[in-house]
């Protein structure tokens, strides 16, 4: 396995963590109706707790990497289908209720929050799964 | 001025456009004027599409007209570009969730505003990005 797959690998399982973490923390402030700057205060002080780990993790694992120049080209690729499923997934999340429930609707508004963690999650799984597949389908041409 | 450069001008014209109608339909609040906003915004941004895929089909003809230098500038143009959205799709997620608390609700109306937004945000930086790199370059080849 290289190293791009290992930091495909890598970028899913932390995103679908930190996805899995946020999706419980906004049903937690949704089920106590939390208002006001209080919440938002403790969660940047989690969020500076915790990054200076995640940062030392993911540049150890991710960002010291050298890709040559055929994983570079995959990488790219994958971005780019990446780019497109995100604007394709935001597109459908945000007409798609519009175009079911009718204009006069209402949403609650933890929703927003979730429509964002999902296009982000999706569009990670999808430049992950991509950097994945390309590896493998140029390995079985290799 | 090329063919690029009057597209991205276009581009951001009707872009900027339709930031300020975005705004006054924000301001307006009544739903006849926000109608006629959205219905406006909607017209100008199929157009901004075209032109958008006018921009593909030229480089896909290729020719004199689109060189390395050309598509490193819309590589980075579209990098900014897909970051502001990112921002601006962030930040009204946050703003709502913030302003109105995760217990409350909002008209359906403001998640198809919001993928406009970052849509509108996205054409906006990277034709802003795409006029400013080849006026710098401009400069470079006087």
């Amino acid at each position: 396995m290289s190293k791009l797959q290992k930091s495909a690998l890598l970028n899913l399982s932390m995103a679908t963590v930190f996805a899995m973490i946020s999706t419980a923390c906004i049903l937690f402030l949704a089920s106590v109706n939390a208002k006001g700057v209080v919440p938002w205060l403790i969660g940047l002080f989690v969020c500076v707790m915790i990054s200076p780990g995640v940062y030392v993790l993911y540049r150890k694992k991710s960002f010291e990497v050298r890709f040559d120049e055929r994983e570079k080209m995959i990488n790219r690729r994958a971005f780019i289908v990446a780019a497109i499923a995100l604007a394709m997934f935001l597109g459908c999340a945000c007409t798609l209720p519009f175009a079911i429930l009718g204009g006069q609707s209402v949403v609650k508004v933890y929703y927003l929050p979730l429509i964002f963690i999902a296009t982000v999650l999706t569009a990670q799984f999808v430049h992950s799964a991509a950097i994945l597949v390309m590896c493998a389908l140029e390995g079985d041409d290799g | 001025m090329n063919k690029l450069q009057k597209i991205a001008l276009l581009n951001f014209s009707l872009a900027g456009t339709c930031l300020i109608l975005q705004l006054i339909r924000l301001a307006a609040g009544t739903s006849l004027i926000s109608l006629f906003v959205s219905t406006v915004t909607l017209a100008l941004m199929c157009v901004m599409m075209v032109s958008y895929f006018r921009r593909k089909s030229l480089v896909k003809q290729g020719g004199g007209e689109y060189d390395e230098r050309d598509r490193s500038i819309h590589t980075t143009a579209a990098l900014y570009g897909l970051m502001t959205a990112f921002l601006v799709s962030f930040l009204t997620t946050f703003l709502a969730f913030l302003i109105v608390g995760p217990g409350g609700e909002l008209e359906i109306g403001y998640v198809l505003g919001m993928f406009l937004l970052s849509a509108n945000s996205f054409f906006f930086a990277e034709s802003a990005v795409v006029l400013i790199k080849y006026g710098r370059r401009g400069m470079d080849d006087e």
